[in-house]
């Protein structure tokens, strides 16, 4: 759940950049999409996404933890 | 309703951190340029217009005791609207974050950081908002009540380091008004209302955590008077050591302003002031920002925020990077299209269309106010249990 949520909020926030791209400058959305990876992202676009992969794979962990838990403590109280 | 373990946090704490907010990124970057060397006293005309809308932040807040936004919404409306809002001002609220990330990234690269990449700033900054949430709110207010004097401190030696550089030229700031108040308005709707002091919207999923909102009523309107006093003071402190067309064409006029500072050849380039106030401006500016968005996310998954913070800071790190290719476009993003297609809907329209709708209950209730008082909110919670 907590990595859906996740995965929800970016793809998101995705569109409201992009969105916010289209207004302002009359791009294609598509195309708009395509400059925000290709030219937003420079010499240190690595970085974030490692960051922001290492934030999902959190997520995914904590569900599988939380899963994990319920499955073996029995009933939720 | 919430999912959160109960967090209180004092009068001072609020006071401090609306004051923190407001100043934040607002001291240091250009506002108020359209009306030129009278943008103090639009700036001061502002802070009027941001206290009206705290004061309608503080009646819906009001409604029901202990509920933030959402929940007033939720109460108001019903969960079919409260529902999308709250993803709605999630998005907002997580975006504003990544811009204000971004005001203060710049001035990094720009000033302090010049060969360091604005990816690895981006990551570090929010690693420590993380760490910060993640223990909760009340350290975040904990956090600025410590670090409050310090930038009280650099603000007045700035001020006088300036005055015994004799940099002050008071003769920028005339004609005043010369232009009627056209430039004024201008300065004023839709920018200055809503950039610094319609973002105290954030505050709607905050001050629930204070034990009784009626008391914080003046100190919240004496704490925007304050930050307005300062912001306004200190455009007046610009305009005259750097002159209207220079302070224009600044992106960072606070930073140009302490390098004019030269007291007996030795006193000089105190730019670290100038940075360290910025810090712990967006510091508590992105905290707040973020914490509203992870209380959105948890009313509306009915999660615990805390699994929510490290990964929706690092999108916040990536999305302030994203947003814009340069900071030109940045602040052109920020003028052109944030003030009147985000911040307005979500500052103003939104409050205020949940106040119409809580007045008009009121009404339909027989005149009487709906309002709980915060004592017996206290004794239902008591009686509840909680």
């Amino acid at each position: 759940m907590l990595a859906i949520t996740v995965l929800v909020v970016y793809a998101s926030l995705l569109i409201l950049v992009t969105a916010i791209d289209v207004a302002l400058y009359g791009l294609p959305f598509f195309t708009a999409l395509y400059t925000i990876f290709e030219v937003k992202l420079g010499i240190g676009k690595h970085y974030v996404l490692v960051a922001t992969t290492s934030g999902l794979l959190a997520a995914l962990v904590s569900d599988y933890r939380s899963r994990k838990t319920k499955r073996g403590k029995g009933p939720k109280p | 309703m919430s999912t959160s373990p109960i967090v209180r946090i004092s009068t001072l704490q609020v006071f401090i951190l609306i004051v923190l907010f407001e100043i934040g990124s607002t001291i240091v970057v250009n506002i108020g340029t359209e009306a030129k060397q009278d943008a103090w006293i639009a700036i001061l005309a502002a802070s009027f217009v941001g206290m009206a809308i705290l004061w309608v932040y503080l009646y819906i807040l009001s409604a029901y005791p202990g509920s933030h936004l959402f929940e007033v919404i939720e109460r108001t409306m019903g969960r079919w609207i409260a529902y999308p809002v709250a993803f709605a001002f999630v998005l907002y609220f997580l975006y504003i974050s990544s811009r204000v990330l971004r005001d203060f990234l710049e001035l990094l690269v720009t000033d302090t950081f010049p060969n360091t990449p604005i990816e690895i700033l981006a990551v570090t900054f929010m690693l420590v908002v993380t760490y910060v949430l993640y223990l909760g709110i009340e350290v975040l207010a904990r956090t600025s009540e410590i670090f409050w004097p310090y930038i009280l401190l650099f603000l007045i030696l700035i001020s006088l380091f300036l005055l015994f550089s004799g940099k002050f030229n008071f003769t920028n700031l005339r004609p005043v008004l010369a232009e009627g108040i056209g430039p004024l308005a201008q300065a004023t709707f839709p920018k200055l209302i809503t950039f610094p002091y319609g973002e105290l919207v954030v505050f709607t999923t905050i001050l629930c955590h204070h034990k009784n909102l009626r008391r914080i009523q003046l100190p919240a309107m004496g704490a925007v008077l304050l930050s307005g006093l300062l912001l306004s003071y200190h455009s007046v402190m610009k305009i005259s050591v750097l002159g209207v067309d220079y302070m224009s064409r600044s992106a960072f006029p606070l930073l140009n302003v302490v390098r004019e500072i030269s007291v007996a050849d030795f006193i000089e380039r105190l730019d670290p002031f100038v940075v360290f106030i910025m810090m712990l401006g967006i510091f508590i500016k992105v905290g707040l920002f973020s914490y509203g968005a992870l209380r959105g996310l948890e009313y509306v998954t009915r999660l615990p925020y805390r699994p929510l913070v490290f990964p929706l800071m690092m999108g916040v790190a990536l999305f302030s990077i994203l947003i814009s290719s340069n900071y030109i476009e940045h602040i052109e993003e920020g003028i052109r299209f944030v003030p009147m297609y985000l911040h307005l809907p979500f500052q103003y329209v939104i409050p205020m269309l949940v106040m119409i709708v809580l007045l008009w209950k009121n009404k339909l209730k027989g005149g009487t106010p709906h309002h709980e008082t915060s004592m017996e909110a206290t004794q239902k919670s008591q009686a509840s249990g909680e």
